[in-house]
C-alpha cells in the first residue's frame, strides 16, 4: 500500500516537473489521476453535486496557474487538496451569505433558517427499501455533514471519507496533529448527534 | 469522571490514542453506565456510517472542461506580443500589406499635392528678381551679372529695334522676360512672331516699358501707372476694346504677325501684359493668370475686372468655360530636367523646338549653368518635343502621363542643366 503510494507521488512528480516546462498534456494526466478524490472533497465540503463540479474545475485551474510555484515541499496530492478545501471553504462563505441576503429557496433544501437539516417528510417510511434506506441516510450523512462548520467538516472529510493520515491532514491544513485530533472527534460527535436527533436510533 | 466528559474521550478512546491510565478509567465508567454505552455505539456507527459514505463519481466531462479552461488560459496568457503577430504565418503578410498599402497612398497622396506645392514656390522666385532697388537701379554692366551671358545676348537681340531692354537690369528676364522668353533667341522666324504676338506693344511703345517695370516691382505703383491705368478706366467705365479682340487673337496662330498692329494701337493690350507681368510674378500659378495668357490677351483685363467683382461680364467671353477647364488643369505641369553640353546653344534650340510645334514660352529664368523655361505647349504636341529635347542632350522626367485632353494646353518647365 505505502508502495503504491510511493510510486503515484513519484509519477506525479514527474508530471509536475513536465508541467512546469509548459506540457500542458502532463497537467492533462495530473488532472485525470486526481479529479474523483478532488470531485470528493469538493462535493462532500460542499454538498451539491454541480457547485463541486464547478469547484472542481476552479481548483485545477487554480492547480495550472500556481504549479510553477510548486517547490515539491509536500506531495502534489497534498497541495492539490488543499486548493480545493480552501477553495470549497471561500465557497461555503459565499454560499452562506447568499442564504443570509436570499429568501427561502425550493432548490435549497440542505439547510434551515436556523441551519439546522431539513426532514424530508416522506424519509419516515418505514416500508421503504433497503437500498432506499441505506440512500436515505448516507443523504441524511452528508446532511449531517452539511450542519458541520468548515473547520470540523474539513478535517472529516478528509480523514474518516478521503482516509487521509493525520500527518497529511495536518500538513494539508498547516494546523497541528492534535488540532485535527481534537477537531474530528468534536465532528464525529456532532454528525452523531445530529443523526440521532432526525433519524433515532442508529 | 461524568458522562459528558467520558462521551467526549469516547472518539479517542475508539482510536485507541488514549494514554493507558485514561483509557482505564473510560472502560472503567461504561461498564456500569448504559448511557455512555449506547454513545459509544453510536459513535461507532456513525463514524462507520460516515466513513461508508460511499465515492461520488464526477461527470465524465469533467477533464476535458478542465483542460478546455486550462488551454485557453495558456494560449493568450503566453504574451501580449505573441497575441499582436501570432499566428504569424497570416498575420505578418497582413501587416506588411497594411505597410504597403498606406505607404502607396501616401506616395500618391504626395504626388497628388506635389505640382501645386512645386508651383507655389515658383513665383517666389520670380519675386526675388525685380526688387525695387534693382530695378530702378540705373544699368549695371551686364559683364558683372552672373548671368552676363545672357545678358549680353539678350541685349544685342533687343538692341535692334527697342531702347529700353538693354538697359533692364538682368533679373528682368526672369520676371517680365518669362512671356518674352523667346527674346534672346535667335530663332528664326517662328519664334520672333511668337513674340511679337505677345510682346509687340511694349516693343512699339518704348516709353511704356520704363512704367511697366515700376509695376512689376512695385504693386502699389501699378495703380498709378500710366499704362495701366489707362486701360483700368476704360474697362470700367464699360466700354470694352478687348471684346472684340478675344476672337482676333485667339483665332490667330503664333506667328501671324497681323496683329501686331492692332496691338499698338489698342490700350487694353499693354494693360493687360502688365496685368501678366504683375500676376506673372506672383500668379503663374494662379487660376487667372494661365488661362489669360492662354487663350487672348484681354483676357488679362477681364482679370482685373474680377477683381472689381464684375464676375458675370466673364461668361460674355466664348473662351471663359475654356479657361476654367485649364485652371483646372493648373495641375498639370510637366517637369523635364535636360543635361546638354552647351547651355547657350541649347536654349535656343529648346525655344526654337518649342515654338515649331506651336508652343509658347511662358517664363525664362536664368541662374548659373542653368536656364528654367517654363512654356505651354499643346498637349498632343508634347512627346514630338520630348522626342526633340532628347536630341539636344540627357532628358530626365516628363514622360507623357498627362491626363489632358486632346488637345488642350500643357505647361511644362524645362531645367536645362550644363551636362556634367
Amino acid at each position: 500500500m505505502k508502495k503504491e503510494k510511493q510510486i503515484a507521488k513519484d509519477e506525479d512528480e514527474e508530471l509536475v516537473s513536465l508541467c512546469q516546462k509548459g506540457e500542458v498534456d502532463a497537467f492533462e494526466a495530473l488532472v485525470r489521476r486526481h479529479q474523483k478524490r478532488m470531485f470528493n472533497i469538493a462535493f462532500r465540503m460542499l454538498g451539491d453535486y454541480d457547485e463541486a463540479t464547478s469547484l472542481v474545475q476552479d481548483a485545477f485551474l487554480s492547480a495550472y496557474r500556481g504549479i510553477k510555484g510548486f517547490r515539491g515541499e509536500s506531495a502534489f496530492s497534498t497541495w492539490l487538496c488543499r486548493i480545493a478545501i480552501n477553495l470549497s471553504k471561500n465557497r461555503l462563505q459565499q454560499l452562506k451569505a447568499q442564504l443570509r441576503h436570499e429568501a427561502f429557496s425550493l432548490d435549497d433544501p440542505l439547510l434551515s433558517d436556523n441551519g439546522q437539516i431539513k426532514i424530508d417528510p416522506a424519509s419516515g417510511d418505514p416500508s421503504a427499501l433497503e437500498v432506499l434506506e441505506k440512500k436515505n441516510i448516507q443523504q441524511k450523512v452528508q446532511g449531517c455533514i452539511n450542519t458541520l462548520d468548515p473547520e470540523f467538516k474539513e478535517v472529516l472529510i478528509l480523514r474518516d471519507i478521503q482516509g487521509f493520515p493525520y500527518e497529511e491532514i495536518s500538513e494539508m491544513l498547516r494546523i497541528p496533529e492534535g488540532t485535527v485530533k481534537s477537531r474530528l472527534f468534536r465532528a464525529r460527535a456532532s454528525v452523531k448527534d445530529c443523526l440521532k436527533k432526525f433519524i433515532g436510533d442508529l | 469522571m461524568e458522562c459528558q466528559q467520558i462521551q467526549e474521550r469516547l472518539s479517542a478512546y475508539l482510536e485507541g490514542s488514549l494514554p493507558p491510565a485514561e483509557k482505564a478509567l473510560i472502560e472503567q465508567h461504561l461498564k456500569p453506565c448504559q448511557r455512555c454505552q449506547e454513545a459509544l455505539a453510536d459513535l461507532r456507527k456513525t463514524i462507520e456510517v460516515v466513513q461508508g459514505l460511499p465515492e461520488v463519481e464526477p461527470p465524465a466531462w469533467l477533464t476535458q472542461r478542465v483542460m478546455a479552461r486550462v488551454r485557453s488560459e495558456a494560449a493568450p496568457r503566453k504574451t501580449i506580443w505573441e497575441k499582436l503577430f501570432y499566428p504569424i504565418p497570416v498575420k505578418l503578410p497582413l501587416e506588411a500589406a497594411g505597410v504597403i498599402a498606406i505607404a502607396v497612398v501616401t506616395i500618391y497622396v504626395f504626388k497628388g499635392i506635389q505640382p501645386e506645392m512645386h508651383l507655389g514656390k515658383a513665383p517666389l522666385e520670380g519675386m526675388r528678381g525685380p526688387t525695387i532697388s534693382e530695378v530702378k537701379r540705373p544699368a549695371v554692366p551686364p559683364s558683372s551679372m552672373p548671368e552676363g551671358k545672357t545678358q549680353e545676348k539678350e541685349k544685342a537681340i533687343w538692341g535692334k529695334g527697342i531702347e529700353p531692354k538693354p538697359t533692364q537690369p538682368p533679373e528682368q528676364p526672369m520676371s517680365q522676360g518669362r512671356k518674352e522668353a523667346p527674346a534672346p533667341s535667335p530663332a528664326p522666324s517662328p519664334a520672333p512672331a511668337l513674340r511679337f504676338d505677345r510682346t509687340a506693344p511694349s516693343v512699339g511703345k518704348g516709353e511704356r516699358a520704363e512704367p511697366r517695370r515700376e509695376v512689376l516691382s512695385d504693386k502699389e505703383e501699378a495703380g498709378s501707372g500710366f499704362d495701366l491705368a489707362k486701360p483700368r478706366d476704360e474697362l470700367k467705365s464699360g466700354a470694352r476694346p478687348a471684346a472684340p479682340q478675344p476672337e482676333a487673337l485667339a483665332k490667330k496662330p503664333a506667328g501671324q504677325p497681323a496683329t501686331q498692329g492692332q496691338q499698338g494701337a489698342q490700350a487694353p493690350v499693354p494693360a493687360e501684359r502688365e496685368n501678366r507681368a504683375m500676376s506673372s510674378v506672383g500668379a503663374i500659378v494662379k487660376d487667372e493668370s494661365r488661362p489669360e495668357s492662354l487663350s487672348a490677351a484681354p483676357r488679362g483685363g477681364e482679370a482685373h475686372e474680377e477683381r472689381a467683382k464684375e464676375k458675370s461680364d466673364r461668361q460674355a467671353l466664348s473662351a471663359a468655360p475654356a479657361a476654367k477647364a485649364l485652371a483646372e488643369k493648373k495641375q498639370a505641369v510637366i517637369h523635364l530636367t535636360l543635361a546638354v553640353r552647351d547651355l547657350d546653344a541649347a536654349v535656343p534650340a529648346i525655344e526654337k523646338a518649342l515654338s515649331q510645334l506651336g508652343g509658347r514660352i511662358i517664363k525664362m529664368e536664368t541662374t548659373e549653368g542653368k536656364i528654367v523655361l517654363s512654356a505651354e505647349l499643346s498637349s498632343n504636341q508634347v512627346r514630338r518635343l520630348l522626342d526633340r529635347l532628347r536630341d539636344l542632350g540627357e532628358l530626365k522626367g516628363g514622360t507623357a502621363d498627362s491626363a489632358a485632353e486632346e488637345g488642350a494646353t500643357e505647361t511644362i518647365r524645362i531645367e536645362a542643366l550644363r551636362a556634367q
